[in-house]
């Protein structure tokens, strides 16, 4: 074959990629083309090809960095998010059915829908407190941390929460604020009386975890220890946020990776546990566009 | 996990279709929608980002008629082919009956490929299940693009490489012209529905 034939096949080749969305390979295809014509004395003259191929590659970078770039999700119709409620939702208890769809819609971006889940949601619900906080962590992937306080206040001056509920609430509230940098005037409840112990918060049992540290068990971050705000709990899976700036980090913690120490913050202290990891996504919308979450699984 | 209705006899079953990016899934889909309007009973819903690369997944419900007197429904979904969506690709494989891998035929996808069925056997056991216990089978899609002149991988290297222990039902195809599509489908459904026939004894 012919330097000529060469490139005529490497940039028939392209072409197709590039058609079938393969950007990368035709990208590829494209360089080694002009490589070859750029140390080919016969072909080195066809400046108007050689040019064309350079446009062509341009196009290329720009295409692969909109597709990276191109975080939002598109906006979904009712249609779609009642399938995606329906959808995955597995649970015969009509109430975790419920949760399980809420929570698939937060985890495909549709966090005003969730909200809106959770809210019909704590109408009938055995663990208000818990979907109480996903309904303020909705808020906040929304970037409304005025919707959150607003909420807040109304169940302050309802009659859903007990007095003990709404000042665990109220805690959990400042806390997630403050680990994301968010100064909001939050009306501060009186706590219980002097020497009384207020009374226990029914939360499906579960601990509720504001932020965990992480020691990596491999990789070359070894000792690697970082404070995450937890951003979505159920039950004993936690969903935390991992900067895309952290590139390393990004790269190892993958699905299935162990994590044999995990601090576990929580409003009742410290504790230490491990767990698992069991997926990573990239955030499309909200004040974490662009990280990406990844969900722990702790180990009971 | 298939939903039965004993009251109005109705049985729903979930077939995803994985595999890499770019590799013919969504194709696929559309070619049942368009080719097998009788059987449609909803429209085909797609979620997808720029280059036409499925974001969430695309969904499309079809309807087989009474088998043993069972109203039999299928949900037809595809994953997000690309790596970065692990997370998706794991929801939407909750709940599976039976699946379609749809291979890239193309030789520079012969890696892609390979790590896709990886992550789908990997997604499986997270969910409890076994690739080897799940009806799968498999579709070798873009065969039309050896008649273009492309470098695409011999059947039986791709036998070798995706097939060897699994053994299940394959199918060249080129989804964009129909081809093999309806075998593939037709051969998933069939060992879908053996399998939960065996499984939970639901037409006896």
């Amino acid at each position: 074959m012919t330097e000529q034939e060469k490139v005529k096949a490497l940039l028939k080749e392209a072409s197709v990629y590039k058609n079938q969305g393969l950007f990368t390979q035709a990208k590829e295809k494209f360089s080694n083309a002009l490589e070859i014509m750029s140390q080919s004395g016969a072909l080195q003259s066809n400046e108007a090809l050689i040019a064309d191929i350079e446009e062509k590659l341009r196009e290329l970078n720009t295409t692969l960095k909109e597709i990276e770039d191109d975080t939002q999700p598109p906006e979904l119709s009712d249609d779609v998010q009642e399938l995606i409620k329906k959808s995955f939702a597995f649970s015969k208890d009509r109430e975790a059915a419920a949760i399980e769809g809420a929570m698939a819609l937060a985890k495909f971006g549709q966090f005003d829908k969730a909200s809106k889940e959770f809210n019909e949601i704590l109408e009938y619900t055995r663990l208000p407190v818990m979907i109480a906080k996903n309904i303020i962590r909705c808020h906040l992937n929304t970037s409304s941390p005025e919707k959150a306080v607003e909420q807040f206040k109304g169940w302050a001056g309802g009659d859903r929460f007990s007095r003990e509920e709404i000042l665990h609430l109220e805690e959990f509230l400042q806390g997630v604020m403050e680990s994301r940098g968010i100064a909001l005037d939050i009306p501060l409840m009186e706590g219980p009386a002097a020497g009384t112990q207020g009374e226990a918060i029914q939360e499906d049992d579960e601990l509720d975890i504001s932020s965990v540290n992480i020691r990596l068990e491999s990789g070359s971050e070894k000792e690697w220890i970082e404070d995450f705000p937890v951003e979505f709990q159920s039950g004993n899976t936690i969903s935390v946020i991992v900067p895309v700036s952290n590139k390393e980090l990004v790269r190892i913690m993958r699905h299935g990776m162990r994590l044999p120490v995990v601090q576990c913050f929580s409003s009742i202290g410290f504790i230490l546990g491990s767990g698992t990891v069991t997926g990573k996504t990239k955030v499309l919308q909200g004040p974490n566009q662009g990280n990406f979450m990844v969900d722990i699984r702790l180990d009971d | 996990m298939a939903i039965f209705n004993a009251q109005e006899r109705v049985i729903e079953c979930k077939i995803v279709f994985y595999g890499p990016g770019r590799g013919g899934k969504t194709t696929n889909l559309e070619y049942i929608y368009k080719a097998g309007r009788k059987y449609t009973t909803g429209e085909m819903l797609s979620i997808d980002t720029k280059g036409d690369r499925t974001l969430f997944f695309d969904f499309l419900p079809i309807g087989l008629g009474k088998v043993k007197g069972w109203e039999v429904k299928m949900q037809l979904f595809t994953v997000p082919g690309q790596v970065k969506y692990a997370s998706t690709r794991k929801m939407v494989l909750k709940g599976v009956d039976g699946l379609v891998f749809v291979a890239d035929s193309l030789e520079i996808r012969r890696k892609a490929n390979i790590l896709s069925l990886k992550d789908l056997q990997d997604n499986l056991k997270e969910e409890g299940k076994s690739i080897f216990k799940t009806p799968v089978v498999l579709q070798y899609n873009k065969r039309d693009l050896e008649e273009e002149g492309l470098p695409i991988m011999p059947v039986e290297m791709m036998e070798k490489d995706l097939n060897t222990r699994l053994k299940v039902p394959s199918f060249a195809g080129s989804a964009l012209k129909g081809t093999g599509v309806g075998p593939t489908l037709k051969r998933c459904m069939e060992l879908t529905l053996k399998h939960l026939r065996k499984d939970l004894d639901w037409a006896e």
